[in-house]
This record gives C-alpha cells, sequence and structure tokens, in this order.
C-alpha cells in the first residue's frame, strides 16, 4: 500500500483517511465560527475560501462535513447543524435546480450510518413541540407504531406553525411517515413524475417554462431551508464554481451565481454559506459577480488556504506514514521528510517558502512506489533495504510537463476518459439528461465546431440552448418529461414559439428510456406537428450521454484545478486539445446532428420518429420480445419494424431467430460488457 | 317496435335519508351521478332517479345547489360561499405577503373552490374595504390580495435597504434591493427618499452625469468624494488633481477642493511635486519616493566627484564636504544609517493591509494590485515579494497557466524567473 496515493479528495462524503488538524486550522475554525454566527444572529452569512490548485479545499470541506455529522442520536440539548455539497458542474441557468437536486440526495443520504438529515429536521421540529420526556428517537418509533394518527396531528401542528405550503407539509408527512420514498424523492429533486405516481402521492406538479422551473427550484430551496429552521443551520458548499464558466472569460455564469448566493443570504435566516474557488479565479469572480452580491459571498470574509510551510509538510508525511503498523514502520528509513531525501526537502521551500499538498504527496508517493520497487528487489536478491529509492528530480515547477520517465500524459488522458465513460455509463439516469445536454453540449460544440457562437434569446424560454453559425440559428429543447401533461403543455408552447421564426432549425432531444405512453395521443401529434415544421427529433443513446457527461465532468474538474497527472495542475487547454484528437464518434455525430452539418439526422427523422417512440414505450415494459410480437403491437408489418431496427441500430438490435427477437441496442450493451 | 321504457319509482324513505347522511358528510358538494355511486352498495339507485329528489331537497331549502357553466349541478347542505369566504379571510390573516386567489385556494384546501369563484369573493370584501387589492407584479401576472397596508411595509423596507447601502444610490438600485414583499414602484421609493432627505436622515448626492437621476446616501458628498479620491490611488497608483476630479463626478471644485485639503490635513494623501516632463502634481496615498527626483542631482554629483578626485582632492575632504552640504540641505546624520539590506523601503506588509482590510484575516491580495500601489521596479518587487514568502510572512499563490496569458498580464504576476508566476499573497501571521 502506497500511504501517499490519495491526493485527491473527489467529495467531502468521503471517509476520511488522515487528516492533520492543524493544516488550514484557521479556516477550520472560520467556518465553526461562521455556524455559531449564523445560530447566534439567525442571519444567513457567506464565506469565501480560496487557494491554488491542490490547496485542500475539498479536503476541508471533508473535514467540516465530517465534524458536523451527528456522533449521537438527536436530542435537544444538543447542537447540530445540515450539510450539503454542491459541486457546480452545470449550466448557469440551471443552478437552482443543481442546487435542490443535491440538497435533496443529500438530505436523504444517510450520516454516519444512522438516520437521514431529512429525519433529524423532523426530530427537531418534534423535539419543539412534543411534551413527552426521553429518547426522541425511540419515542419516534413508539409513535410509529403504535399512534399514527397522533403522530399526524403533531405534522399538521408543525406544518401550521411553519406555515407550509401544501405540497411541502405533503411532502413532510410522506417523509415522517416513511412512504412512497423513491417518487418522493423524485418529486422532491425536480424530476418530473408520472401522472399516476402525483396522484398516488397526492403531490401537483407544474413544470412550466425553463425560467419558471428554475424559479420553483429556488423557492422549493427556500422553504427547504426555512423548514429546517433556525436552530438547525445548513451549511450550504459551493465546489468547483469555475466549472460554472460556458467558456474562457464567461461573465454571466458568476454573475447568476452570485444571485444565487445572494437569495440564499437574503432569503433565509439559517444558512452559513461557503464558497470555494482557486486563488487565480478570484479577481475575476469579484469583478464579474455584481458588488452587492459579492459583498455578500464574504460578508464572513474572504479567506487563504496556504500551502504548506516546511513544518507542516512534515507532519503530512508523518501522518501519511503512520498509517503503516510498528512491524511496517521498522522497516521505514526514520529520516525526517522520508520518502524524499533531505537535499530534496530542502529544495521544496527554497523557492518561496512552501508547497501545495497534493504537490508533496504527489512526489512523496513516486518516491514510496520507486522505494517499495527496490525493497522488493533486495529482498529477493538478499540485499538490505535501500534508505533512498533513485536520486530524484527537481520538482521546481507546478504545471504538468512531460518527463520520459513518466508515463505520458496522453496514456493518462485515455485512462481517466475511458474510466469515465464507464462510471457516467453505469450511474446514467434520464433524469439527469438535461442536465448533461444543456452543460455538456456547448462544451462539446466549442471543441468541434468553434466558430459556433452560444447566444441567448429570451424570447424562446423553452429553447435551452441556442447555436449561432454562419447559416443560422440552431435551437435546442429539451424534451424528457415523464409526465406526459407537462411534456404535451412543453411541446405545444415550443410549436408557437418555432412559429415565429427566430430560429431556422429546431433540435428536440428525448430520451429513449422515458417514450410517449401509449395514452399520450396530444404529445404524439405535437411532435408529429413539429416535424412536420421541419423540427428534427432525436434520441441520444446512453453511450452518447455518457460519454457527453464524461467530458463535462473532466472539463470541470481541469477548469477547477482538480485534474492533476504527478501532482501538476493539468490546463483545459491541454485537455481540450487531447479531446479533439479522441472524440467518439458517438459524439461527433450528436454535434453534426444538432448543428446539421449532415443529412444522417434529416434523412431518418421526420417519418420515423412516432415509430421509434413506439417502440421505446413497447421496450420499456418488455425489453426483449419476439419480433413478430412487437409487428403486431405496433400494428406494422414486421418488416417495417425489421427496417426501423436496422435504420437505429443504436437504440434497436433483432437476433435472427426463429424466433427472431428484438431487443434494446443498450440491453445488448450492458449484457456485453 | 320499440318498447316503452317504464316510470321511474321515486327513491324509499331510507334511500332519501342514506342519501342526506352521505352529503352532509361530504367534504364538497357534489353531483347526482357521484351520489348514486355511494349509495349504489346498499340502495340500487339511478342518476335519473336522484335528480328529482335532489332538486325538491335544494327548492325546500335543504341543500343548496351549485350549477357550473360546464357540468351538471352538483349539491351540499352548507353554504360553500360563506364557508370559502371565512377559510379565505382566515388564509389572508395568516399570510406573510399579499397572496392571488389562485394561492389563496391552495392554502384553504380540501375545500374546493374555483378560482373565479375566490376572485369573486376578494373582490366583494376589497368593495367593503375589509381587504386591500394590489397589482401584480407582472403585466401577465393576477392581482393580489392582503388585510394590510403595505405603504407602511414599503416605508419601512427602503429605509433598512438604505441604511445598509455601501455607495450612493438611486431609486431605482434601490427598487431592485428591496425585501418588501410586494415590488414597490420606483416613484413610491423616490418619495420616501424624498422624505427621508427633508427629515436630514439620508443625504442628496448628485447624479454621476447631468442627465443621471439624483442619488441618495447615508454619507454625504464629501464622505463619497474621500472614498472615491482614496479608491482611485490605492487602485490605479498616485492620480493627478484632473484625473481625481473625473473619479469624484457630481461634484463641483469647491467640494472637491474641500476634500482633497481634508484628506491632506488627516495625512491620508500626500502631494507629490512635478517629475521630469510632467508639469503636474500628483497625489499619493504615501509620501514620494525620492529617489527619481534626486537622480539628475546623483548625475551631476557623480561627475563633480570624478572630477574632483582626479584633480587629487582627498576622499576624506570630499566626504566631510558632502555631509555638510546635506546636513544644509536638512539630512541629519546623528541618526541611524540605512541599513545594508538590499529589501526596497517599502512595507508591503502594511500596504497589503492597507489595500485589502480582509487581508489580516486572510483575503487574497493580488499581484497586480499590490505592485501598483508599492511604485517598485518590477525585479525590486519580485524580489520583495519572494523574500517575504521565504521568511514565512506572505504565502505566495502559484498561477497554473500562466504561460497562456499575455505578457503584459504575466508582467503583472510576480516570478521567480524560473518559470513560476504567482497571481497573489495571504498574510501568514495573522
Amino acid at each position: 500500500m502506497n500511504p501517499f496515493r490519495s491526493g485527491i479528495v473527489a467529495s467531502p462524503w468521503e471517509s476520511t483517511v488522515v487528516d492533520v488538524n492543524t493544516i488550514h486550522h484557521e479556516v477550520f475554525e472560520q467556518c465553526l465560527q461562521g455556524i455559531q454566527q449564523v445560530r447566534a444572529t439567525q442571519r444567513s452569512a457567506g464565506l469565501l475560501i480560496h487557494g491554488e490548485a491542490g490547496s485542500g479545499k475539498t479536503h476541508l470541506l471533508r473535514r467540516l462535513r465530517s465534524h458536523l455529522a451527528p456522533q449521537a442520536p438527536s436530542a435537544t440539548d444538543r447542537d447540530e447543524c445540515l450539510y450539503v455539497w454542491v459541486r457546480l458542474q452545470t449550466s448557469p441557468r440551471m443552478i437552482w435546480r443543481t442546487l435542490r437536486r443535491t440538497l435533496v440526495d443529500d438530505w436523504f443520504r444517510p450520516v454516519s450510518g444512522m438516520n437521514s438529515q431529512f429525519q433529524r429536521i423532523l426530530f427537531h421540529r418534534f423535539a419543539e413541540i412534543r411534551t413527552a420526556e426521553g429518547d426522541l428517537e425511540r419515542w419516534y418509533d413508539y409513535m410509529l407504531e403504535n399512534d399514527r394518527p397522533g403522530l399526524k396531528d403533531l405534522l399538521d401542528r408543525i406544518a401550521d406553525a411553519l406555515d407550509l405550503d401544501r405540497n411541502t407539509a405533503v411532502a413532510f408527512e410522506h417523509i415522517a411517515f416513511g412512504r412512497h420514498v423513491r417518487d418522493l424523492r423524485a418529486w422532491l429533486s425536480g424530476d418530473s413524475l408520472p401522472e399516476a405516481a402525483l396522484v398516488r402521492m397526492d403531490l401537483a406538479q407544474d413544470e412550466g417554462t425553463d425560467e419558471e422551473r428554475e424559479d420553483q427550484s429556488r423557492q422549493i430551496v427556500l422553504m427547504l431551508c426555512r423548514l429546517a429552521g433556525n436552530g438547525l443551520p445548513i451549511v450550504i458548499s459551493f465546489d468547483q464554481v469555475e466549472a460554472l464558466q460556458m467558456s474562457p472569460g464567461d461573465r454571466d455564469a458568476l454573475f447568476s451565481f452570485g444571485q444565487v448566493t445572494s437569495t440564499l443570504h437574503d432569503s433565509t435566516t439559517n444558512v452559513l454559506i461557503v464558497s470555494c474557488v482557486q486563488s487565480v479565479f478570484v479577481a475575476e469572480l469579484r469583478d464579474h459577480a455584481r458588488r452587492a452580491d459579492y459583498d455578500r459571498m464574504t460578508s464572513l470574509g474572504a479567506w487563504s488556504l496556504d500551502p504548506l510551510n516546511r513544518d507542516q509538510a512534515l507532519q503530512l508525511i508523518q501522518a501519511r506514514l503512520s498509517q503503516f503498523s510498528d512491524a511496517e514502520m521498522s522497516k521505514i528509513p526514520t529520516t525526517a521528510g522520508w520518502p524524499l531525501a533531505p537535499a530534496a526537502f530542502d529544495e521544496l521551500f527554497a523557492k518561496d517558502g512552501s508547497i501545495p499538498p497534493r504537490q508533496l504527496l504527489s512526489l512523496c508517493a513516486e518516491r514510496f512506489e520507486a522505494w517499495l520497487k527496490q525493497s522488493r528487489k533486495n529482498a529477493t536478491s538478499g540485499n538490505a533495504v535501500p534508505s533512498d529509492p533513485t536520486p530524484e528530480t527537481s520538482p521546481t515547477t507546478n504545471a504538468v510537463e512531460e518527463s520520459p520517465a513518466r508515463p505520458a500524459v496522453a496514456t493518462f488522458f485515455k485512462e481517466k476518459w475511458a474510466a469515465a465513460i464507464e462510471e457516467k455509463h453505469a450511474s446514467s439516469t434520464p433524469e439527469r439528461t438535461e442536465e448533461i445536454i444543456r452543460h455538456g453540449l456547448p462544451m462539446l460544440v466549442r471543441l468541434v465546431a468553434a466558430e459556433t457562437k452560444l447566444v441567448t434569446d429570451d424570447l424562446l424560454p423553452d429553447v435551452s440552448l441556442v447555436f449561432e453559425t454562419e447559416s443560422g440559428r440552431t435551437g435546442i429543447s429539451l424534451c424528457t418529461q415523464a409526465n406526459m401533461n407537462s411534456l404535451s403543455a412543453r411541446l405545444k408552447r415550443l410549436k408557437t414559439q418555432f412559429s415565429t421564426e427566430r430560429l431556422q432549425r429546431l433540435v428536440v432531444i428525448r430520451d429513449s428510456r422515458i417514450p410517449i405512453s401509449a395514452t399520450a395521443k396530444k404529445s404524439q401529434q405535437l411532435l408529429d406537428e413539429l416535424e412536420q415544421q421541419q423540427a428534427v427529433v432525436l434520441h441520444p443513446t446512453m453511450e452518447v450521454l455518457a460519454a457527453l457527461d464524461a467530458l463535462r465532468d473532466l472539463l470541470s474538474d481541469a477548469k477547477s484545478g482538480n485534474l492533476s497527472w504527478h501532482g501538476g495542475t493539468i490546463l483545459p487547454q491541454t485537455l481540450e486539445e487531447w479531446l479533439v484528437g479522441n472524440l467518439t464518434d458517438g459524439l461527433r455525430d450528436l454535434v453534426d446532428q444538432v448543428l446539421g452539418n449532415n443529412s444522417k439526422a434529416a434523412g431518418k427523422g421526420a417519418s420515423d420518429t412516432r415509430d421509434v417512440e413506439a417502440l421505446n414505450t413497447l421496450l420499456a415494459t418488455r425489453p426483449v420480445l419476439q419480433l413478430d410480437e412487437a409487428a403486431e403491437a405496433l400494428n406494422r408489418p414486421i418488416e417495417t419494424v425489421t427496417s426501423l431496427a436496422e435504420r437505429y441500430p443504436d437504440q434497436f438490435r433483432v437476433l435472427n431467430g426463429p424466433p427472431a427477437t428484438l431487443f434494446r441496442a443498450e440491453e445488448a450493451a450492458s449484457q456485453h460488457s | 317496435m320499440a318498447t316503452k321504457k317504464a316510470p321511474l319509482l321515486p327513491p324509499s324513505a331510507e334511500t332519501r335519508e342514506a342519501l342526506l347522511q352521505i352529503i352532509r358528510s361530504s367534504q364538497e358538494p357534489l353531483a347526482a351521478k357521484a351520489l348514486a355511486t355511494l349509495l349504489a352498495d346498499a340502495h340500487t339507485v339511478s342518476e335519473a332517479q336522484l335528480t328529482p329528489l335532489l332538486e325538491e331537497l335544494a327548492t325546500t331549502g335543504v341543500l343548496q345547489k351549485y350549477s357550473a357553466a360546464k357540468g351538471k349541478p352538483r349539491y351540499w347542505d352548507r353554504d360553500l360561499r360563506t364557508l370559502a369566504r371565512a377559510s379565505i379571510l382566515q388564509a389572508i390573516q395568516t399570510a406573510s405577503a399579499p397572496l392571488t386567489a389562485k394561492e389563496l385556494i391552495g392554502k384553504i384546501l380540501p375545500l374546493k373552490v374555483s378560482e373565479a369563484e375566490a376572485t369573486e369573493i376578494l373582490q366583494a370584501e376589497v368593495a367593503g374595504k375589509s381587504l386591500l387589492i394590489f397589482p401584480p407584479a407582472k403585466a401577465t401576472g393576477k392581482p393580489l390580495y392582503w388585510d394590510r397596508d403595505l405603504r407602511t411595509l414599503g416605508r419601512t423596507a427602503v429605509l433598512e435597504a438604505a441604511q445598509q447601502a455601501d455607495e450612493p444610490f438611486t431609486a431605482k438600485d434601490l427598487t431592485g434591493r428591496l425585501k418588501a414583499p410586494l415590488k414597490l414602484a420606483e416613484a413610491d421609493v423616490a418619495a420616501v427618499l424624498d422624505e427621508s432627505v427633508a427629515a436630514g436622515t439620508l443625504h442628496p448626492i448628485p447624479g454621476t452625469t447631468a442627465k443621471s437621476k439624483p442619488r441618495f446616501w447615508t454619507h454625504d458628498v464629501l464622505e463619497l468624494g474621500c472614498r472615491a479620491t482614496l479608491r482611485a490611488i490605492n487602485t490605479k497608483g498616485p492620480q493627478t488633481l484632473a484625473n481625481l476630479k473625473k473619479e469624484m463626478k457630481g461634484l463641483n471644485d469647491k467640494q472637491i477642493q474641500h476634500v482633497i485639503s481634508s484628506l491632506q490635513a488627516k495625512s491620508e494623501i500626500a502631494v507629490h511635486p512635478p517629475l521630469g516632463s510632467t508639469k503636474h502634481e500628483v497625489y499619493g496615498t504615501r509620501p514620494p519616493a525620492p529617489a527619481p527626483y534626486l537622480k539628475d542631482v546623483g548625475t551631476q554629483l557623480n561627475k563633480v566627484v570624478t572630477l574632483l578626485k582626479s584633480a587629487r582632492v582627498p576622499v576624506e575632504e570630499l566626504r566631510r564636504v558632502l555631509v555638510q552640504l546635506l546636513e544644509e540641505a536638512g539630512i541629519s546624520f546623528g541618526g541611524n544609517s540605512v541599513p545594508a539590506n538590499s529589501l526596497p523601503a517599502v512595507d508591503l506588509v502594511s500596504l497589503i493591509k492597507r489595500i485589502e482590510p480582509g487581508a489580516e484575516r486572510g483575503a487574497l491580495v493580488g499581484a497586480r494590485d499590490l505592485r501598483r500601489v508599492a511604485q517598485l521596479a518590477k525585479p525590486d518587487f519580485d524580489h520583495a515579494v519572494l523574500e517575504l514568502a521565504r521568511q514565512g510572512q506572505l504565502s505566495l499563490h502559484r498561477h497554473d497557466y500562466a504561460t497562456s496569458l499575455s505578457q503584459v498580464e504575466r508582467d503583472e504576476l510576480v516570478t521567480d524567473g524560473d518559470g513560476t508566476f504567482y497571481v497573489g499573497m495571504a498574510l501568514r501571521s495573522r
């Protein structure tokens, strides 16, 4: 085991392995004091943390999250907090929706193997009004089992006291009784739900235009903060703010972020907003956010995460080595700063007296690896264990430079890209499709068709992205609603907007995992009518969505200094250059289809959409079925269905029989992998 | 031949009783068809049989009949309008802001009332002056209703926002920042601000141009001038009076003179005499660096000293005369001598604290900002900053992709001359 290998903390929700509390102790204390101030004054506040790439921003958030995790069952006399971590890998026009989804995900997450944060809110609210004494959680279990009407009365009292709107009150009740958890979570996250699920939960959903949905998410977030109450402060930490920028120097993204923090600051009474950015980005944030917004973002100050000085570096190395047992430690040289040689260690501080933690860990990891290799070699040959592995190269710069001794950065990119696609494929859900397309597609288009501009048009509220080229404007509308009424309403509005001729081309993006149901005649009719108006309907495959998700993830990491190779930070431009030459065919096709650069989309789109939707609907309920059954269900000749499957190999596959069998291409891909 | 239908029998007394019981326990008016379905378990009775009975009960006043433009009439034993009115008024009393009819319907569930019915009730209350109506925030929005006077609430919100403003604002600026429950018009906000000026709680501040709208602030125009002057010097370095005047838009010459004099009196700014080809004085936050002023004297002194040395004038004699000259010029040699330290005589740490008030709490100071204020040559500045970092007084923050910057942008960063660039610094000993 190499104790220096885990140099990057990907998420504050990761469990803590080694932490040196004295490093960045002051900033950590400021966060705790910030929480105390929010609790005492009942006013929300903001704190900005900045440091260079690899300085430990997410590591500090993990320490904070871990510190705030409940150490014992809920009780009335114990100060507790809620925690939310928002990685801003999203479109600037979807920040509230991303915050809402993340907040709900984090609050449904069991903390420290105990209750979820939503349940802790419930306990705190009960603690304020219940008359019984004794252990709160045991009392709750008793009420749940023996006195459900009594519990319902208490919930009604809480809802009345907080002036909760009807939907929130009903949702809160479902949480208390543990009902419809999956659908409830989706509803709270803002996912489109089928009518039947809404009826089952007795909740309403009004999706509206893009702007209205963003506004609804804002209201839900503020309502959930109110639900938590002043007794339960919430830490909302924003990480990777840089990733919001759709292009270098994008001012709108930072302006939007400023507005979000300002609203949170002014419209809540119990939130500590912790924003994390790279030092190099601070001036840009200050210049592009509105002054008043920046002041709120930093109402408790801006704090620097300093690189490590000599003493802190020694402490970190020692802490990492302390993971070894005594027996293992006895084999390790006791020189201070080992596995770095004393001279090499001193050289790290000669220039400016400090080194970023990630760079130090990476250097140590390489040296340790070399020592381990040498030790094994010596053990087999019977020689003594070496104290210093091999002569070291001078670690003078932080930026990545290729070294003949190291594998090429291209190899690193290739492995990272493949792993990211695989991970995104495994975690792909249709609810994320909109965010992936809206955040990832502009990045992809910038790589493949750099001359294309991303513009906005407020008169097209249902068109999420507008690309402008010499030949005109192309609008992209995400129509991935599971609720057929909402889908129908959106398509209707879209039809009107497309008629205004503000676009030369309209692309409607659907997710084949959410087909139009057989009874949703209106939606199908509107989609047909849009196609008659020359709109193009696309169904990106899961492979394409996973690749696009991986692309935005890697580029966001690079922009925020989180893509590291041998301790150095990989520049976004370096990654972009590699991606241009290594994009999958699916991604290139997607850009061509979106911008209308080939006849592929136009050739097979217009007359097929209805059949594609129908076949997807059928396969959603019966993923594998005989071809003749499919033909009968669709009321089409077998040849038509076969031909359709052949024209859309990325969606459907036919296995020649007998009997000939039809199934989803995704099923085939997953079984193959 | 078509068979003749048998006449419908009226429902039995028992069915009639069961029907009334269902209606009394219902939470809303129900149509005949729904009532027939609810009766179906114990009493087989059709919608057609029930309708005459329901009509009779409605005529005799036992039930209320609710007709709708679409659909069939519904029946109930209670007066829906009275119940709805009471619930709506209760919801309004507990509301923390004005609400639309639709929002109020959501608050009185499970009682079901159409938006039109709710609007009718609300308008009646407005006519009776028990409620107030407010125009919608957007042109396409619906009117809002509340039982409280927004003028008083609006006034409080305006004054609170005015107190929190850290720079002058127009009525329009403040309108956008208000936390009042309903959006106030700019004219309403302007009226409150004018009242405050008359009462002396706010100061009028002229607009930045002749056409700009008047501004307001908790501080007067002289304080505005002082802050603008210091901000300009701190961010751009020493400035001429003409440049400072541009920063103090809206102030007349007399006021500008007053600002400059008061800052000089408080030693917050110092005059720098004209230098070289520049014919104007400039103002800085520190006294001028003497070296550029003495450059010509130094050149001439070098020439003369070289000449005298070649004429075999003893060095001791030269030193004695030069010291005498310097002392006559007011430079005393009785105190401490200049340290041999190679660092420039600029206290960068103090300067950092001055340009970034949050620096002592850990805020980053941009290399560009500090460089402008320090007024040192680039190599001296970079050297001084790196030295402070090595001493542990500062932590330097690297710029990871300085190669992507232009040469001008790179020159503003601190560099070690070995390929590493720093974007800014933070105080370590805080």
